[in-house]
């Protein structure tokens, strides 16, 4: 399957939802919540991003949406990883490893030669 | 399998748009809320906690846009909005143009759709037969004929060699008489080979159809009937099979009775087996049919059966060479020119809906004139190109549906005109399906999908038009006193021409042909145009009357016919006028001729006295027939006024001379004025006593008082009364055979007719269209110059003017196209003078009172207006 890999930040921000979703099911307030909270608040998830981010993924099938009630008592829309989202997760932090994995070492090699 | 998921997901939320929505706001609302109760927790007042909320999430519509742009289906999504901003326009724009629009394109379209379906139930529907497409007319092509039958002895080798080829059946036309043992009638034969019946595959509606056991020489006779000889001869009795009728008053056994609709090709009664009797076969010429088995195609059997044929032909001595094999797809009853006819009136309704469609795309233009600021605003807005005649399309596309929708209605009433109009004629020329005819799902399918080519042949252009300019002139153009645009005014110019030109072909052309029409209604037959029956007879061979029977049958029949109330006068012929019957020419011979040419042809006629009464034909000199010319006494003869003339320029002269028929003279005793024959030229005709020149066949005439259905049937009984086995046709009015000798003028000219009032219609609505648009645009102008001083006369010429420059241009094209139009048609239809001034003026006069009068109007309107009124107006 295909990703579109040219906006990095999109890939990003898809990657970490997955992540999210793959823990537990979860609705879009709760999503920005946790990678937030995962991130220690280095990444905050702008609402604008995310919403139209989980409408995407939902049509290329990698999670679906389905209504619960909160611990609370009120209804919201939860988000599931489905199969697919669970190997694009796979693959997508693989990519992530080995890409981060060069940039670390890109960076690690011009600090050695300064 | 994800791609198919997006797809799903995406088509979902198109169609639960609503939902998605609700779903979509809900899932807001339970964000915001979150945010807000952990603002409070983190100690913020409630107000505060809210506003920092909605703050923090950002634009709540850009979040809805951006969610909404991840679901749409883009194709789909467009078009719809396409076509509902397409209808919202409609809705607000006066009804004035998308009327004028649907109305024209919905007659065109009416027609167009009545026409098909009107082929379709009249052609190509009415064979019932099973996979009609393999079905195919077999013959060969020769150097004299295009198509020529094989005789007996010929198709029966190209039936064998091809067998594993093709399945092929043999058949010869005859009429003869059918009797049921009470009455003797006539009915069309059908002789048939054994492979005739399996190629059709026709099931039987009674028994069975015929078998290959049926031909042989020493079965029992057998015969199939189609359904309405079953009704008409043996009351449409259930247990029919196995009964017996006389077929030439020989019994046959009937086998089976024929599904209604199964009578082709062309009229036919009864079906029986092909037994050629001695030397008849040499003779004897056969139309053929075949079924392709599964798997060949056409060619490969004219390949075999050419080459059979030469092979056959090589050792005769004949000067016909077969060069090939006629193949023709078998279209049951109809002839190559019937079809061919109605492929041309087809092309004439397509015509006509060109124009409809041209005329509904020039309003179009003239409506883009109006809103081409709309679109150079929404153009630098950004919308791009596509995407603005993307939605004029889509104006024109629901313009078109709801003509279409329109339209169907105007077929619908066509097509009961149809039905009650020539239905007379199609009933008595057995044309199958008319009774059926109506518009079913087909109908509708065509409908939708002329309206969708349509909508978008005619939004093509102005879409086209509309977007293909810069905005600074598209801004500019909209301040409403300005000109017209050039381009836009000439294409509409071009159209107005075209229509005009088109309006006058068809009003010239359609003038000559009612005129051609009427000339021939008006034509003097020469006899009695009404209040004459006429009913055709044939004495059996073995009639139970004496030997002197036709004289002995005559007299009888004269006898009790004139004693019938309600009959003034009786008397028989051999031949009726006006009918196919009538072509028994003979050549004849003149004694002591006054020219130089003493002899001729002429048509032959064998009467009784009282001929002349009924028929009301006039004695112009001399005396009539009358029982005093019997056999044995001097023979005499009648001659017509044409013969007598062209030999004694004196008529006076005529009596008394001697005409000579295949070697048999006559004294000419009368002159006759001339009666029409067929073809409505008052042919040569020699009129010779019965008893003088006995018939065994031949019709009665009988001038009637009263009301001639009521006496038809007692004519016929009171004949089977003398002798049921003498056979009797149906009892027609010479009205009736008048008429159905005129059908094909008469129709031609109703439709032709019909035509041309419909593109005046089209061309008076197009027209007045286009110039109270231009008058109403230009308004303002016209306010500012009425009140500089213009005089209402110099604003009326102004006005008027796009109209009259169509008028001229378009009558001249109209009046060259129309005089090719009408020399092409000179050729085809009896009586038609492409050169009747009358009817081309006043073609040409009427066409241009109308036009003039229609741009007259609502240029009035402009020249009257109030200066004051019209500078507001914008």
């Amino acid at each position: 399957m295909s990703t579109d890999r040219s906006d990095l930040l999109q890939g990003t921000l898809e990657l970490l939802v997955l992540k999210t979703l793959s823990l537990e099911p979860m609705h879009g307030w709760g999503i920005a919540q946790r990678i937030e909270q995962m991130s220690s608040g280095i990444f905050e998830v702008s609402q604008g991003s995310l919403y139209p981010a989980l409408q995407r993924m939902k049509n290329r099938g990698l999670i679906k949406s389905e209504w619960r009630v909160t611990k609370n008592n009120r209804r919201a829309r939860y988000y599931l990883l489905t199969p697919a989202g669970h190997r694009q997760l796979q693959a997508e932090s693989r990519a992530w490893e080995r890409s981060s994995g060069a940039v670390n070492q890109v960076l690690g090699w011009e600090r050695g030669s300064a | 399998m994800s791609w198919r998921d997006g797809v799903w997901s995406r088509l979902r939320g198109f169609f639960l748009r609503r939902r998605e929505e609700r779903e979509m706001d809900e899932e807001l609302a339970f964000h915001l809320e979150m945010q807000v109760e952990e603002n409070v927790t983190a100690g913020m007042s409630p107000k505060e906690a809210r506003r920092r909320a909605i703050l923090e999430f950002g634009g709540v519509e850009r979040y809805r846009e951006a969610v909404r742009d991840e679901r749409r289906v883009p194709v789909v999504d467009d078009l719809w909005r396409d076509f509902r901003q397409a209808w919202r326009t409609l809705l607000r724009t006066p009804g004035y143009y998308s009327a004028v629009i649907v109305l024209t394109l919905s007659l065109a379209m009416g027609t167009s759709v009545a026409i098909a379906t009107i082929v379709r139930g009249l052609i190509t529907d009415p064979i019932p037969v099973p996979e009609a497409d393999r079905l195919f007319a077999f013959g060969r092509t020769t150097s004299r004929s295009f198509s020529s039958n094989p005789t007996y002895e010929d198709f029966r080798v190209w039936e064998s060699e091809v067998e594993r080829l093709v399945e092929l059946g043999g058949s010869t036309y005859g009429s003869l008489t059918i009797g049921d043992g009470s009455t003797t009638s006539y009915a069309r034969g059908f002789r048939v080979t054994e492979g005739f019946f399996p190629a059709l595959s026709l099931r039987p509606r009674l028994g069975r159809v015929l078998l290959p056991s049926d031909h042989e020489p020493s079965s029992e006779p057998v015969v199939v009937l189609s359904h309405r000889v079953w009704e008409r001869v043996l009351d449409g009795d259930p247990e029919a099979v196995g009964r017996t009728v006389l077929l030439d008053g020989r019994p046959h056994t009937v086998a089976g009775v024929l599904e209604t609709g199964a009578e082709f090709p062309a009229p036919v009664d009864l079906w029986y087996p092909l037994q050629p009797a001695g030397d008849e076969a040499a003779g004897l010429y056969l139309d053929v049919i075949g079924r392709l088995r599964p798997g060949v195609v056409a060619e490969e059997v004219g390949a075999a059966l050419t080459a059979i044929q030469q092979g056959l032909e090589a050792d005769r001595s004949t000067d016909e060479r077969t060069t090939g094999a006629y193949i023709g797809p078998w279209t049951g009853r109809f002839t190559d020119e019937a079809i061919q006819a109605t492929r041309m009136l087809h092309i004439a309704v397509l015509l006509l809906l060109l124009i409809g469609a041209a005329n509904s795309s020039g309003l179009m233009l003239t409506k883009g004139i109006t809103r081409s600021r709309e679109f150079a605003i929404r153009a630098s807005l950004g919308a791009t190109r596509w995407r603005l005649g993307r939605q004029l399309l889509a104006e024109s596309v629901i313009l078109a549906t709801l003509a279409g929708l329109l339209g169907l209605l105007v077929a619908y009433v066509t097509i009961r005109l149809v039905r009650l109009g020539p239905a007379e004629t199609f009933a008595h020329n057995n044309m199958l399906g008319w009774e059926r005819l109506g518009l079913d799902g087909r109908s509708l399918t065509y409908a939708l999908v002329l309206s969708a080519l349509v909508g978008i042949v005619f939004g093509m252009t102005p879409a086209l038009k509309a977007t293909g300019r810069d905005l600074v002139t598209g801004l500019r153009d909209g301040t409403p006193a300005s000109t017209t645009d050039r381009g836009r005014s000439r294409i509409l110019r071009f159209l107005l021409c075209g229509e005009v030109a088109f309006a006058l072909v068809l009003l010239t052309t359609g003038g000559l042909l009612a005129r051609s029409v009427f000339e021939i209604v008006r034509l003097d037959p020469g006899h009695a145009e009404e209040g004459v029956l006429t009913v055709r007879w044939t004495l059996p061979a073995d009639s139970a009357l004496p030997d002197d029977r036709t004289v002995t049958f005559q007299s009888l029949l004269l006898d009790r016919l004139g004693a019938m109330p309600g009959v003034e006068t009786v008397a028989v012929t051999s031949n009726l006028p006006a009918t196919r019957f009538g072509r028994w020419s003979r050549q004849y011979q003149v004694a002591d001729s006054g020219s130089a040419a003493g002899t001729g042809r002429a048509s032959w006629r064998s009467i009784t006295p009282g001929y002349l009464g009924s028929m009301g034909i006039t004695l112009v000199v001399g005396r009539d027939i009358d029982g005093t010319d019997r056999e044995g006494s001097p023979p005499i003869a009648l001659v017509s006024e044409t013969l007598a003339r062209r030999h004694w320029p004196n008529l006076i002269e005529s009596i008394g001379r001697r005409i000579t028929l295949e070697e048999e003279g006559w004294t000419i005793v009368g002159v006759v004025r001339d009666v029409l024959g067929p073809n409505r030229d008052p042919a040569p005709a020699v009129y010779i006593p019965q008893s003088q020149s006995p018939i065994s066949t031949g019709f009665v005439v009988a001038r009637i008082g009263g009301n001639p259905v009521s006496l038809a049937a007692q004519l016929r009984a009171e004949i089977w009364r003398i002798d049921p086995a003498i056979a009797v046709g149906e009892v027609e009015t010479i009205e009736r055979i008048l008429r159905d000798t005129w059908a094909n003028e008469r129709t031609l000219a109703l439709l032709v007719g019909v035509f041309a009032v419909l593109a005046l219609v089209i061309t008076v609505i197009s027209l007045y269209a286009l110039i109270a648009h231009s008058v109403a645009r230009r308004k303002q102008e016209i306010g500012i110059r009425l009140a500089l001083g213009a005089l209402p006369r110099q604003i009326l010429q102004a006005a008027m003017w796009d109209g009259l420059f169509a008028v001229v241009v378009g009558t001249t094209i109209g009046a060259v196209l129309g005089f090719g139009a009408s020399r092409l048609m000179a050729g085809m239809v009896y009586g038609f003078n492409p050169n009747d001034s009358l009817v081309l003026m006043l073609a040409t006069a009427g066409l241009l009172l109308v036009v003039v009068l229609t741009s007259y109007l609502p240029a009035r309107n402009a020249a009257r207006t109030d200066p004051l009124i019209s500078l507001r107006a914008e």
